[in-house]
């Protein structure tokens, strides 16, 4: 719900409360005021027959419409006036109408009156319908006004923040743009929009440190390993034929294990590349083209194997994605159908409706096959390579929303990794 | 063959001085981007090698320069940054070759020579060893008349072994060599073999004076 909306609903909440109390307030006020005034008008009435009844005294009761004048016999020194409601015929109307009733013992001389007046009370029912309903047509005025003030209001007031949360949306680390937040005299968006400058450049420069961190230990690291390897190369150019085997051995896995570890740090440093986003060239990749480029450069080092190969609909599929990563996902996939198969195996691949599917016989996998998608997780524990190649599948496949899934038949020792590139 | 090594880490430098001297090319070492202009304006080279990340400016600035100046000169970039981008980057702007760190120095020599050949030896196409010649432009190996059936990998290691001749050539190098970084597990080690093997009769059947030796436990020696 839009914070306007919210606020305004808040706003004709408070509304609501305030018109409610301040009906009974109003309500009470002209009841008491009304009251006050209706005695007021009778008792000037009783002056105007008291007049009357000193000029003409009487000596019969005289009685017309709300008016009642009644001699009586008892001396009164005191005049005395109560009030009373009674129902009395409305001549206009033909019904009983409630009135207030002004009784007053009254004597002077040797006379003495009871007099008695009416006249028409304004209900508490009309008080309230009267309060009721201006209170509702206030109301809904203010409503009306409220909502359409605080619509435009809206569009104007936030419209810096609007266009703040737009140019946030927009930003984008990797293009290496600043944030451009626009003007604004609001005190409180100014504040926001400093804050939010003051953290982009944080996170810009943080972001560019690390990256340039992680490519320059990615340097720091192949150069050191190219140094190490090249002197075992000449060690073992020079020497190699005067040395013993033991000797020759201990330079050949020590050459072994430079090479892994530069390969693992270039894995590490391409899962962090993906990481940060680096990769976002897009092109129009006709993947059947691609899959048949990979099993001819595979073929090889299948028959090699003396692993069969095997292809079934083999179809057109389009995807936009970054070249150099797709390379990596299909290479991925098919270093591991090599590397995991068995001598005399098979390796199975299809591309049906963009579903990739590569089926190879091999070893039984310990455990849930899902960890194999994490880094350091393999299968075989006695294998050289350091478990990456599947998280980086993974990874590819998280980056363009690929759906990957992992299979182990146990009865068959066939794995079966299937990509949905859709 | 005389060859620029612009490349600021003198131990780096070093092994591929010592490496390539033994082959009788003339090595030049340069440590920084002024340093290499400084060089390049004395004495001519067949093949620059050149690291991209120069501590008073990038390889990359180099290139144009290269190209104007010397376009007979080949470029072979070796880079600890193997994003693709650079390698892109630097292929477009003219270098001949890309070669990631770290590498073997029998493959680096391969790659330097087959550039060489391309560039300085225009026209003639062919490697000789011996009896032995190999047409590069038409991938044909002979021993003396006899053309030898090879397939595309047996040819490919064959010009690694020619260019190689007497160095000891590990089996690493040479899986590197024919399948560059896919394959990493010991199965490639068999993989060299076969392709040994089958290389090594066939230059034998054909009569070939230079031959495969194996060296216990190292890899091969051919010569």
């Amino acid at each position: 719900m839009r914070l306007i909306i919210k606020l305004t609903l808040i706003y004709l909440f408070i509304t609501i409360c305030a018109f409610l109390i301040g009906g009974v307030i109003v309500y009470n006020a002209m009841e008491s005021e009304i009251d006050i005034e209706q005695k007021r008008f009778l008792k000037e009435r009783f002056d105007n027959a008291k007049e009357r009844i000193e000029r003409y005294r009487p000596t019969e009761p005289f009685v017309i419409p709300k008016y009642g004048v009644y001699p009586i016999d008892t001396l009164i020194k005191e005049e005395s006036i109560s009030f009373s409601d009674t129902l009395v015929m409305h001549s206009q109307l033909q019904r009983l109408e409630p009135h207030l009733k002004l009784t007053a013992y009254y004597g002077f001389d040797t006379l003495a009156y009871k007099v008695i007046l009416y006249d028409v009370i304004i209900e508490s029912d009309d008080i309230e319908d009267g309060v009721r309903s201006s209170m509702i047509k206030v109301f809904a005025l203010l409503s009306i006004l409220t909502i359409v003030v605080s619509v435009i209001s809206s569009n104007i007031l936030l419209r810096p923040f609007y266009n703040t949360l737009k140019e946030l949306q927009n930003f984008s680390l990797k293009k290496g743009d600043t944030l451009n937040l626009p003007q604004t005299q609001t005190k409180e968006l100014r504040e926001l929009n400093a804050e939010l400058f003051i953290m982009s450049e944080k996170i810009i420069r943080d972001y560019n440190s690390l990256k340039e961190f992680s490519e320059n230990a990615s340097h720091e690291l192949q150069t050191p390993v190219a140094i190490a390897r090249g002197k075992l190369d000449i060690l073992l150019e020079r020497h190699g034929e005067n040395m013993s085997e033991e000797q020759n051995t201990l330079i050949l896995s020590a050459q072994n294990a430079l090479k892994s570890i530069s390969k693992l740090s270039r894995s590490l440093g391409l899962l962090m590349r993906i990481d940060n986003k680096e990769y976002d060239k897009s092109a129009e990749i006709d993947l059947k083209k691609e899959l048949i480029n990979k099993i001819k450069q595979f073929k090889e080092l299948y028959e090699l194997k003396k692993i069969e190969v095997k292809t079934s609909n083999i179809e057109e599929c389009q995807i936009n994605a970054d070249p150099s990563l797709i390379e990596i996902l299909l290479m991925n996939l098919f270093q591991n159908s090599l590397k995991h198969n068995i001598r005399n195996g098979f390796v199975k691949i299809s591309l049906d409706k963009c579903l990739l599917i590569i089926e190879n016989s091999g070893k039984e996998v310990e455990g849930d096959p899902e960890i194999l998608f994490e880094r350091f997780k393999k299968g075989d524990l006695s294998a050289e390579s350091p478990g990456l190649g599947l998280s980086i599948v993974k990874k590819i496949g998280d980056y363009y929303g690929f759906d990957i899934k992992y299979k182990f038949d146990k009865e068959n020792f066939i794995h079966t990794i299937s990509v949905n590139l859709m | 063959m005389k060859i620029l090594v612009v490349e600021d880490n003198p131990e780096l430098a070093d092994n591929i001085n010592t490496y390539l001297e033994k082959e009788g090319v003339t090595v030049s070492i340069a440590s920084s981007y002024h340093q290499s202009i400084e060089k390049l304006v004395s004495f001519e080279y067949d093949v620059v090698l050149l690291d991209l990340m120069l501590p008073d400016k990038e390889g990359f600035d180099l290139i144009p320069y290269l190209k104007e100046t010397f376009p007979s000169t080949g470029i072979l970039i070796m880079s600890a940054r193997d994003g693709v981008e650079d390698k892109v980057k630097g292929l477009d702007m003219g270098a001949d070759d890309y070669l990631p760190k770290p590498f073997n120095l029998t493959e680096l020599f391969a790659r330097v020579r087959a550039l060489y050949r391309r560039r300085s030896l225009s026209g003639s196409s062919e490697v000789k060893l011996e009896n032995i010649c190999i047409d590069t432009d038409s991938s044909l190996a002979k021993v003396d008349e006899t053309t030898l059936d090879l397939t595309g990998k047996e040819l490919q290691l064959l010009l690694f072994f020619v260019v190689n001749r007497k160095k000891l050539i590990s089996k690493n190098a040479i899986a590197e060599h024919l399948w560059g970084d896919y394959m990493e597990d010991a199965d490639s080690y068999d993989f060299v073999y076969q392709h040994v093997k089958n290389l090594r009769k066939k230059l034998k059947d054909a009569g070939s004076i230079p031959e495969i030796k194996t060296v216990y436990g190292l890899g091969y020696r051919f010569g």
